[in-house]
């Protein structure tokens, strides 16, 4: 083995050109696979370590919805707002969850959504004093920056353990909720925005206008300002980001009893709402099928509308409803099992709730790394493939240029198996070579990009980057995977040469000038 | 006792549509420790005997047997091993490794067969066979660091090297001039002589033909004189 390393090292330094052609796409794919997975690694390990500290918790504890999973951000669904469930037998589950040993400390939320309206004190008032999202531009859109100032994303805490939980939010003006308390506390940077948008200065003790939507509706409220925040540390939470207190939340995300009542029909009122015959509600036949049953009393349908009991139900705030639990715990490594024995209990007992991680709890923001990862990933199978094509083609050249050569070390002895070991030793000390150089230089690049700290200019930089600065980094299994990786692209592209080589006679030998 | 028979051997190539006779059935035997030289003119298929007695091309039709043993049915892998064990080969161009100096060059061989041999034996017998060709001075020079003669030098050192029965050389001095030529034929025949190693080569080279105790003679693909020139001539098969 020695002596073929050696030759096939000899060989290579000999076709110097080809292989430094094979050696620097091999050496370019190494130093992208380790800056890109240090890049990649970062942006992840940012999302995580903030969703951890700022949102999510390690332990996200949810109700369940047949329209699709549930997260932060409520139910990803197909086509439409799905109304985020609540956690049935919330007490139960939160006594079950303080019990264990594992948690560290814990709390319970909901979330919403919003957009801010400008009132009467503003610069421009509307005549009906709200106005829709179309009325901002003059060429009737609206712009991305004036969506993005009114656009506010509620979190509804609860004071007595949130800000314990969480500790990574700083209190920049006024004060933090507390318990009973109504109000907003609203990021600084956002309420400078929705100021710019309002014509006139939001100060903490003004009220905001705030219409909520949810799967239930549109409610508009008035919410004192009672306080601004700021995040502390390197992180990546959205402006948008407000705490709101919990009562008011639930009326603008619809989280009333009767959304969560089960309301049975009889057979014919069903029918009655299946009908596809609009015409026939206000025609003769229902006031004809009406005495059939017994005649039309004008007294008793009085009585029937004057009922209203299930419309107040329906309005009825659940003041006991939570949509989330998030749970800190003490141990890290122990979170899989903690999930997975919260989710047997849950099942055990008919509980229609579901414990994740800080992935399923981040939903659809969380996943976007792992589609920059696809992205990346398919971008380097796409550029292996053409590597393999173009280290195979310049192969075969050279499989050529040695038929002489291959051909009389078959004559004076040389077996098919030395041929192929030959070949594939060449192979890879080239790859293993240049992708270790490759890997090495990329190394390099990552820890100066590292230095720069180069500052994310917006939010979707700061989504990539994982936080305020681009801070990629490079860990062993990278760096081993990057070296792996381009060994198999240097063993996959010997392959077909190495068939040519097979095939070339011992005869050839005297056939060389 | 023959070292190799070649039994009725005929050779026939495609040329496109055309077939061509390169060796229209020969036999001749050739034995142990000669020193015979395949002569004839360009085209009279002597490079094509020498082939198929060297196991790399293989007859149309009749069988060479080498040692005793027939060689039309054997695989790949065992013609690979004999050619390996029993024949050496020097090649007109040389066919040196070009990125192996002399010393490696002549060890190539060694590298690929199943006899271990301890490192010691080996750089005993190797360094014994640069001395006798000549090139103490010159084990660490690369094949384009040496003259034509040097380079057939080395290959003859390459062939002995496993101390094979048999080494075929193919027109070894087809690339040298001729009082370089000469030299190689003489070193030829003194390891012919001292290691009573059979050799056999070709060449259309009249002068270098002498040299030779055993000759013979094709034209056109047939044998016109088969001759031993320590006495008794023999005439084993003459085709018109």
């Amino acid at each position: 083995m020695a002596a073929i390393l050696r030759i096939a090292f000899r060989n290579l330094f000999e076709h110097r050109s080809k292989s430094l052609i094979i050696g620097i796409l091999l050496a370019l794919g190494s130093m992208i696979l380790v800056v890109g997975n240090g890049f990649i690694d970062a942006s992840r390990q940012g999302i995580r370590k903030s969703f951890i500290e700022n949102y999510t918790g390690n332990v996200f504890i949810s109700g369940i919805s047949q329209e699709g999973d549930v997260s932060l951000f409520g139910v990803t669904s197909v086509g439409g707002l799905a109304a985020t469930p609540t956690i049935p037998q919330f007490d139960t589950v939160m006594a079950q969850i303080k019990a264990s040993p594992q948690v560290k400390s814990v709390t319970s939320l909901a979330t919403g959504f919003g957009i801010a309206m400008r009132d009467e004190g503003s610069g421009s008032l509307s005549s009906s004093g709200t106005e829709s999202l179309e009325d901002e531009t003059k060429d009737g859109e609206l712009s991305n920056e004036t969506a993005m100032a009114r656009f506010l994303f509620f979190f509804g805490i609860d004071p007595r353990d949130y800000w314990t939980v969480f500790d990574s939010t700083e209190i920049s003006s006024g004060e933090a909720l507390k318990p009973g308390q109504t109000g907003l506390v609203i990021n600084e940077s956002q309420l400078a925005k929705l100021s710019d948008w309002m014509k006139r200065e939001l100060r903490v003790g003004d009220k905001l206008v705030v219409q909520g939507f949810s799967s239930g509706g549109m409610k508009l409220r008035e919410i004192p300002i009672v306080g601004t925040y700021k995040q502390k540390g390197d992180t990546t939470t959205p402006e948008q980001m407000a705490f709101i207190d919990i009562d008011t939340l639930r009326v603008m995300a619809g989280m009333t009893v009767g959304a969560n009542e089960d309301i049975s029909l009889e057979e014919s009122q069903t029918a009655m709402l299946a009908t596809d015959d609009f015409d026939s509600l206000f025609g003769e036949e229902l006031f004809d099928a009406a005495p059939a049953q017994g005649g039309f009393d004008e007294k008793a349908l009085q009585t029937q509308l004057s009922d209203t009991r299930a419309r107040e139900l329906a309005n009825t705030v659940d003041t006991g409803a939570w949509q989330f639990i998030v749970v800190r715990t003490v141990n890290e490594a122990a979170v899989a099992p903690f999930i997975a024995s919260l989710n047997k209990s849950f099942a055990e007992q008919g509980i229609a709730a579901r414990a994740g991680d800080w992935l399923a709890a981040a939903g659809p923001y969380g996943q976007s790394v792992d589609v920059i990862r696809i992205v990346f990933t398919v971008a380097i199978v796409i550029l292996s493939i053409v590597a393999v094509i173009i280290i195979m083609n310049t192969f075969v050249i050279s499989v050529i240029e040695r038929t002489g050569e291959i051909g009389t070390m078959r004559a004076i002895g040389a077996g098919r198996s030395f041929i192929r070991r030959l070949f594939a030793a060449e192979a890879l000390v080239l790859a293993g070579t240049f992708s270790l150089l490759g890997a090495g230089l990329g190394t390099v690049v990552t820890l100066v990009l590292r230095a720069l700290r180069i500052k994310a200019g917006n939010p979707f930089l700061e989504v990539l980057f994982g936080g305020t600065y681009l801070s990629p980094f490079v860990t062993p299994v990278n760096f081993l995977s990057a070296l792996l990786a381009m060994l198999l692209v240097g063993y996959l592209a010997h392959l077909y040469p190495v068939s040519v080589a097979l095939r070339i006679q011992p005869v050839r030998a005297m056939q060389q000038e | 006792m023959s070292i190799i028979e070649v039994r009725d051997v005929k050779k026939t190539y495609p040329l496109g549509k055309v077939e061509v006779h390169a060796v229209k059935g020969v036999s001749f035997s050739i034995e142990k420790g000669d020193f015979i030289s395949i002569a004839g003119p360009s085209g009279s298929g002597k490079s094509t005997i020498l082939n198929m007695i060297g196991l790399i091309d293989k007859p149309s039709a009749g069988e060479v047997l080498i040692e005793d043993r027939p060689t039309s049915g054997l695989s790949d892998k065992e013609l690979t091993r004999l050619r390996h064990e029993v024949l050496g080969f020097i090649f007109q161009s040389f066919n040196l490794i070009p990125v192996l100096n002399v010393w490696e060059n002549i060890e190539f061989p060694l590298l690929l067969g199943r006899t271990k041999v301890s490192q010691a034996e080996k750089k005993e017998w190797i360094d014994w066979l640069i001395a006798e060709v000549g090139l103490g001075d010159w084990k660490t020079h690369k094949p384009n660091e040496l003259s034509g003669g040097q380079r057939q030098r080395v290959a003859i050192a390459r062939a002995l090297v496993t101390k094979p029965g048999i080494v075929l050389a193919d027109e070894p001095t087809a690339n040298l001039d001729s009082s370089t030529g000469e030299q190689i034929i003489e070193l030829m025949k003194k390891i012919n002589r001292e290691l009573n190693t059979t050799f056999i080569f070709s060449t259309h080279d009249a002068k270098i033909v002498d040299v030779a105790d055993h000759i013979i003679r094709l034209k056109d693909g047939l044998i016109v004189e088969n001759r031993r020139l320590n006495g008794a001539d023999s005439m084993d098969q003459v085709k018109e």
